[in-house]
């Protein structure tokens, strides 16, 4: 079967976690991927259809004031994209995790060891 | 006894549990606490901290069986909750596991239904309990033995500190006084001060060596050196120290072999007590030390050598040849006054050698001799990465002609040792300063180029005058290369004064060519070591010894190999250091917790992909104490050391980018 080539955003602020996660995804499969620093960054390039946006929640260690994962994905919903929405973090806090899924995230994942190679299936999917 | 709390807004439930349980409640197994609604619940927990089990109504006034759930799944607490619903409501028990209830129940109760489930939970609550407390059992019988091998590490390091320190003052002043121009007799009683403080300090080191060895701290090195080298030094010394004995010293070693990779120093350890040993043991004859090139062990990049060293001593009888190993044992109580020595020298030996993943053989006979040997596999090395391992060569002190150098040290003693050495051999000026205050203001009102640097001090100890410029200054003040001078030898201290921000470090006490040399290699002063192949070891240690802050190993196993990737995330920590450095600096001043909390936790991957393993752990602790206290003075000067870490790294990593350009 061969495979699909999907159309990728990975917004993180953490341009070392970005490059790398975009570097595993692509490994096997020649997925088309864009890194934005800031979730406002993304919001701006939606018209190029992602697929699947993998959206981290810390987003402000580059800008103090920049919005935080939810608020972005609040915003994502609201201009009603089709995307799929991966919503990443490594803060363990039940009330962003129930939050994310009541705001549209398709799954969270706590950022971990396998978190990557989970983040490659769900996008497999 | 299990405690029950029963939270229910109408008295038939209270009614049938106290009968259903009324057997459990008089025989003291259950104990059952009663609320009405959830606010009442959590008042009587506030009372009863230890109930393991709720069983509760969902629907009820004030506050329902629902928000207490969520209130009690914050409290991480070990009790589980029990939840009862009418037969059908689906949605409120889905609410309810998803708040974490551990079990549920529906409207109208089954007797056994509700005996069992309770039951049930009362036995998970317990298993939790028991595996709990016998963890924190666990635990504390770790803390405990790793405590107390800390306190003997600690003790060692106390005692090796204490003693350095005066023998540096004993070993440079008799240096001094031998250079200049002593009479024949005083060169006599002069040679003999400095025999005696060399024999006690070597004990000292073996001492230091056997508790390193121990307690596993001890890694071999991965360098490549000449074998050839490594025998005519120990030839040289040996020679020296039979002078007065009629023993011919050879060396037998086979062409075959080539540039080996591994750690010089240990197998320079292993020969020399072997040989030293035979030396002892021999008074007539030959000792002989061979190496043999063993074709058949050998594999494509790797040699396996054997070696050897014969004597034709006193032996060793049949009986004694297992127990020669253990510590503090010769083979005659008596051999220890005729010849000296602490008996530790053929057991770090051996434990030297089983840490290469082989064993010492020792064939003897009474009156004949005796042969030791052991087979080590090194890997091949290059020519061109052999580093200058003869340390005891002599140095030229003219390479530091006309250099400023300051010498902080709160022991006057070791100051004058410190400057007569160096303008004994060399034409420099000298700066002196008694703590590392004293050492900054010399340092913002001269152009120092380099500083020696003792690490205990009042006022302000080594560490922190180390920080305090290179996070003070301006450059190139700030850059100015600083090598520590210490009695301190055993490796955490070592690490702390490289995490610290120094360069170098050259235990105390120190030979001439040591200080001359390393301060040279320092200021890439072209001495007894030529740039490039320093160069070049030092970016293999930097890439993937333990030596380095970071350890690309990872990050070459991530990029699978692909240099070019490898460099782009090179280039990525390179570029972010700087500003992460300086926005934590910033909200140090600021005290802005929150924010600090936000960067250390933003610069874990960074730090996990370049391979820096303690500054990943450390984020996480720092990030905990700036979130629960929101007030950063207590750890400013562990985030300072963090930053200045994360300097060094990037430091290093520009040397190992620029290599591969």
């Amino acid at each position: 079967m061969a495979d699909i080539i999907k159309k990728i955003f990975i917004v993180d602020d953490d341009e070392m976690m970005a490059e790398a996660l975009s570097d595993y995804l692509t490994r096997k499969v020649q997925h088309s991927v864009l890194i934005f620093n800031t979730g406002e960054d993304c919001l701006l390039h939606l018209d190029k259809n992602p697929d699947v946006i993998v959206l981290d929640y810390f987003l402000n260690s580059m800008d103090k004031n920049a919005a935080n994962g939810l608020q972005i994905l609040e915003e994502l919903r609201k201009k009603k994209t089709t995307a799929k929405i991966i919503m990443l973090s490594s803060q363990e806090r039940y009330g962003v995790m129930l939050q994310s899924i009541q705001k549209g995230a398709e799954t969270y994942l706590m950022k971990g060891h396998d978190s990557f190679e989970k983040i490659y299936e769900l996008i497999q999917e | 006894m299990t405690k029950i709390l029963v939270v229910d807004d109408e008295e038939d439930l209270e009614h049938l549990i106290k009968n259903m349980f009324r057997k459990e409640i008089n025989n003291k197994i259950y104990s059952m606490i009663f609320a009405r609604n959830g606010k009442e619940a959590l008042d009587l927990l506030e009372t009863n901290p230890d109930v393991d089990v709720i069983l509760s109504d969902i629907n009820m006034p004030v506050m329902d069986g629902l928000e207490l759930l969520s209130i009690l799944n914050k409290r991480d607490l070990l009790l589980k909750s029990v939840m009862i619903s009418a037969y059908g409501d689906m949605s409120s028990i889905r609410n309810a596991m998803n708040l974490g209830a551990f079990d549920f129940i529906t409207k109208p109760i089954d007797r056994q239904d509700l005996s069992i489930t309770i039951e049930k939970t009362i036995q998970t609550v317990q298993q939790a309990r028991s595996s709990i407390e016998m963890n924190n059992k666990l635990r504390l019988e770790k803390d405990n033995a790793e405590q107390s091998e800390k306190f003997k590490r600690q003790f060692l390091a106390n005692m090796s500190h204490e003693i350095r320190t005066p023998m540096n003052a004993v070993l440079g002043f008799t240096n001094i006084l031998l250079n200049r121009n002593p009479r024949e007799d005083q060169i006599f009683y002069l040679d003999g001060i400095k025999k005696s403080s060399e024999t006690l300090l070597n004990i000292i080191n073996d001492i230091l060596d056997l508790s390193k060895i121990e307690s596993g701290k001890l890694e071999l090195e991965s360098i490549a050196f000449q074998l050839k080298e490594i025998f005519s030094q120990v030839v040289n010394l040996v020679k020296r120290v039979s002078a007065e004995k009629d023993i011919e010293v050879t060396s037998l070693i086979n062409d075959n072999i080539s540039v080996l990779k591994g750690d010089p120093t240990r197998l320079f350890q292993i020969l020399m007590n072997l040989a030293g040993n035979a030396v002892k043991f021999t008074n007539k004859g030959s000792v002989t030390l061979q190496a043999e090139y063993l074709e058949e062990f050998s594999k494509d990049d790797f040699q396996t050598i054997r070696f050897s060293v014969i004597d034709t001593g006193i032996g060793i009888p049949a009986d004694k040849q297992k127990t020669i190993f253990e510590k503090f044992d010769q083979a005659n109580i008596s051999d220890t006054r005729n010849y000296g020595g602490t008996g530790l020298g053929l057991s770090i030996a051996k434990q030297l050698v089983e840490l290469h993943n082989s064993q010492i053989e020792v064939e003897s006979e009474e009156g004949k001799g005796t042969r030791f040997s052991f087979s080590i596999q090194f890997q091949k090395g290059h020519l061109h990465n052999v580093q200058e391992t003869n340390q005891t060569k002599k140095m030229d002190g003219s390479v530091l002609n006309g250099l400023k150098i300051l010498v902080v040290d709160d022991v006057e003693y070791n100051r004058i040792i410190a400057r007569d050495t160096l303008e004994m051999n060399s034409n420099v000026s000298i700066f002196l300063a008694s703590n590392g205050q004293e050492a900054i203001k010399l340092l913002s009102e001269n152009d120092i180029d380099v500083i020696l640097m003792d690490v205990q001090m009042p006022e302000m100890n080594g560490y922190e005058a180390t920080m305090y410029i290179r996070n003070n200054f301006e450059k190139p003040k700030a850059d100015v290369p600083i090598l520590a001078l210490t009695a301190g030898v055993m490796r955490e201290e070592v690490e702390k004064c490289k995490n610290a921000g120094m360069n170098d470090y050259i235990p105390k006490p120190f030979k001439t060519s040591e200080l001359i040399g390393t301060i040279a290699k320092n200021l890439h002063l072209k001495a007894e070591y030529s740039d490039t192949t320093t160069k070049v070891i030092e970016i293999e240690k930097g890439a993937s010894n333990a030596s380095g802050i970071t350890n690309l190993e990872y990050l070459i196993g991530f990029c699978e190999g692909n240099e070019e990737k490898i460099k782009k995330y090179v280039k990525i920590f390179i570029d972010s250091s700087a500003p992460l450095c300086e926005k934590i600096e910033k909200a140090i001043q600021e005290n802005d917790a929150i924010f600090i909390a936000d960067l250390l936790h933003g610069s874990r991957t960074k730090l996990n992909m370049m391979g820096m393993k303690d500054q990943f752990e450390k984020t996480f602790v720092l990030e905990e104490f700036c979130r629960t206290n929101g007030d950063i003075t207590e750890i400013k000067n562990n985030l300072l050391t963090f930053v200045s870490e994360i300097k060094l790294a990037s430091g290093e990593l520009k040397y190992f980018s620029l290599q591969g350009e």
